[in-house]
């Protein structure tokens, strides 16, 4: 299975490219293959919707790490 | 450590010693404690009853990295309810070199003065050379008169009109006098006591020692750790400061636009953070993406903004500021926008409220969106004081009222910053429910573990939001640091027994903040809040934001169990 990551990490732009995975994998477990928190560390959409950390990826899913929301 | 109380009636003052048990509490904590106990509820904000009160984070002065802040408390004039408002910059640190924790004002007068503090005392001289002008020539001057290396504290044209959108102003480190106790119309209250400026001499006076060294040392080195490995604190501030915020939001629907009607802005990409970041790095100069409002801040989450030729136009330019004076006005010209920021610092006005004012005035028609010359018209007529500017200057509730606007996005009379609350849930519970009126800073849900579209779980996170809030307003720590800290409450206690010398745990910072927030409500409820003003303005309940396709349906009763009447009160 493919998806697609776009990561607006400006510090972890080699996470941004297409990934092959196996099926049934969590957008959560696929975050923390990261070395990323949930919500701390990126803000995750996929497909432009907010998901939860339990989403199972579909083929052709679009990921977006966006940076985390923590003021301003 | 000392208190020092002004009667700026009959211009006199006294010291007063803090036991050494109430030294755990500081800033936020201990503004709301001294406006519960000394400011009738029923009081008028800008009558002589009502108090400002200015206090020191427990940590400010110990020279941990962005632990510099100070908070400025009283009864808000915008909301009628308790209020805190707390700034970096540099005189927190001159206050703290002077022996205080905190400074309280009492009384009112007529004229302006201008009150230094000095090792032996304090002293009233005059304002009038100083009104009437804008804050960077007013500050220049009395830079002039008082010394180079003093700390200062500054109302501008709309605090000396006693309008509802005035702050206070003091200055980074850097001295531009840009660094704002913005929200809550407190500038007012400075206003209506006469105060124009505070000069903090710290002359003479040696720097703060924490009481227990080793013990504060250990402690620092693992905070300071902690901020350099979190990629929040040690990357994305350094590199795009706030503004990193505004892809984030947009990508949400939660960035507010004309008048908070959406969450999305076509023009974003004209005004976001690389944007910003790439106009800075272009015209070089004076301008830099990053800098820091106080001395020691590893985080450095500011930046200068120069014109085309080099020269600085002003700092910082926020994420807050770039939203309420950009997006929710329609306006997507970055120099168009700081132009407003600019003239917002220069009449010393609140910029979220300012700019949620204007954008209230554009649905009224006013104005059209997009605007820019017509907003900075708006604001210039505030910062005469013409009717049009004195209605801006009032507020975007007051707007609404005057024009007959509906859609007005304020809580508790206070403008929502730059998280529409239909995008972002949790912001809209802590709007909703805390006792400082539509509010970013007093819970920020952002990185909390909720979809952020949907109201599940957004109650529980603005709770939790809310607390560490307050533990980080009190303690004087800047919540940016909050990524890297927030939750590892045990260091901070730490940090805070080495530095005061005293026992204190990490049950007690967080019943320290749980005791400030009931503090905080019981003032409301004698002012006369009920359940009724923690709600939204009903539009967010019933039109959906067309960016993030959701309307606010966190149920009012379950934010009634973390509201006035519920278990944080
Ligand atoms: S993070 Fe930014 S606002 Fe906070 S103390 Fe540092 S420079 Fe000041």
């Amino acid at each position: 299975m493919k998806v697609v990551v776009r990561s607006h990490l400006t510090w972890r732009q080699d996470l941004s490219g297409e990934l092959h995975l196996a099926s049934g994998v969590t957008v959560g477990q696929l975050v923390q293959s990261f070395n990323l928190l949930w919500g701390e560390d990126a803000m995750v959409v996929v497909n432009n919707q907010m998901v939860d950390e339990s989403y199972e990826l579909q083929e052709g899913d679009q990921v977006e790490l966006l940076v985390p929301l923590v003021g301003g | 450590m000392q208190l020092l109380r002004i009667d700026m009636t009959n211009l006199t003052y006294r010291y007063e010693e803090i036991p050494d048990e109430d030294l755990l509490l500081g800033g936020r904590a201990l503004t709301a404690k001294i406006v519960y106990q000394e400011v009738p509820p029923t009081a008028h904000p800008l009558g002589p009853h009502n108090k400002l009160v200015l206090a020191n984070g427990v940590l400010t002065g110990s020279m941990a990295s962005s632990t510099d802040r100070t908070s400025l408390g009283a009864k808000s004039p915008l909301t009628g309810g308790t209020k805190e408002s707390n700034a970096g910059g540099i005189a927190g640190l001159k206050l703290g070199r002077l022996g205080l924790r905190a400074i309280i004002f009492e009384g009112i007068r007529d004229d302006f003065q201008v009150i230094r503090i000095h090792k032996d005392g304090v002293q009233f001289e005059p304002a009038d050379p100083y009104l009437n002008q804008p804050i960077s020539q007013s500050a220049a001057k009395l830079r002039a008169r008082y010394g180079d290396h003093v700390g200062l504290y500054i109302i501008g044209v709309a605090g000396e009109k006693k309008m509802l959108t005035a702050g206070v102003s003091n200055m980074d480190k850097d001295k531009n006098p840009t660094r704002f106790y913005g929200r809550g119309g407190l500038g007012a209250v400075a206003g209506a006591k006469g105060i124009k400026a505070l000069i903090l001499d710290d002359t003479g006076v040696e720097r703060n020692k924490p009481r227990n060294p080793e013990r504060f040392r250990a402690a620092l080195k693992q905070y300071n750790q902690w901020l350099r490995e979190n990629p929040g604190t040690s990357k994305m501030f350094p590199e795009l400061g706030t503004m990193a915020m505004l892809d984030t939001t947009q990508r949400l629907g939660a960035l507010p636009t004309r008048n908070f009607s959406t969450g999305r802005f076509e023009k974003h990409e004209a005004i976001n953070a690389q944007a910003l970041r790439e106009t800075i790095l272009a015209r070089g100069g004076e301008g830099t993406p990053t800098h820091s409002c106080m001395p020691g801040c590893v985080i450095r989450c500011s930046n200068i903004y120069p014109d085309k030729e080099g020269r600085q136009v002003t700092s910082p330019i926020e994420y807050e500021n770039v939203s309420l004076l950009g997006s929710n006005l329609g306006i997507g010209d970055l120099d168009a926008i700081v132009e407003l920021n600019r003239w917002c610092n220069e009449y010393g006005v609140d910029t979220i409220e300012t700019g949620a004012a204007i954008g209230v005035a554009m649905e009224a028609g006013v104005i059209p969106f997009g605007d820019h010359e017509g907003a900075l018209r708006l604001l210039h007529e505030l910062g005469q004081g013409t009717p049009l500017g004195r209605i801006i200057g009032a507020g975007a509730a007051m707007v609404g009222k005057i024009y007959g606007i509906r859609r007005v996005p304020v809580v508790k009379g206070q403008a929502m910053p730059a998280y529409e609350p239909r995008g972002l849930k949790g912001l809209g519970v802590t709007y909703a429910t805390s006792p400082q009126g539509a509010d970013h800073t007093a819970g920020h849900t952002g990185s909390a573990k909720v979809n952020h579209h949907e109201a599940k779980g957004q109650v529980e996170a603005s709770k939790n939001a809310q607390i560490n809030a307050t533990i980080f307003d009190a303690l004087g720590i800047c919540s940016f640091a909050s990524g890297a800290i927030a939750g590892r409450y045990d260091l901070l206690a730490e940090l805070v027994s080495g530095y005061i010398g005293l026992e204190v745990t990490a049950d007690d910072i967080v019943q320290m903040a749980k005791d400030t927030l009931k503090t905080e409500h019981a003032f409301n409820r004698g002012a006369g809040m009920t359940k009724v003003h923690d709600r939204l303005p009903e539009h967010f309940y019933e039109e959906v934001n067309p960016a993030s396709q959701t309307v606010f349906d966190v149920p009012n009763e379950e934010m009634d169990t973390i509201g006035i009447e519920g278990s944080l009160a």
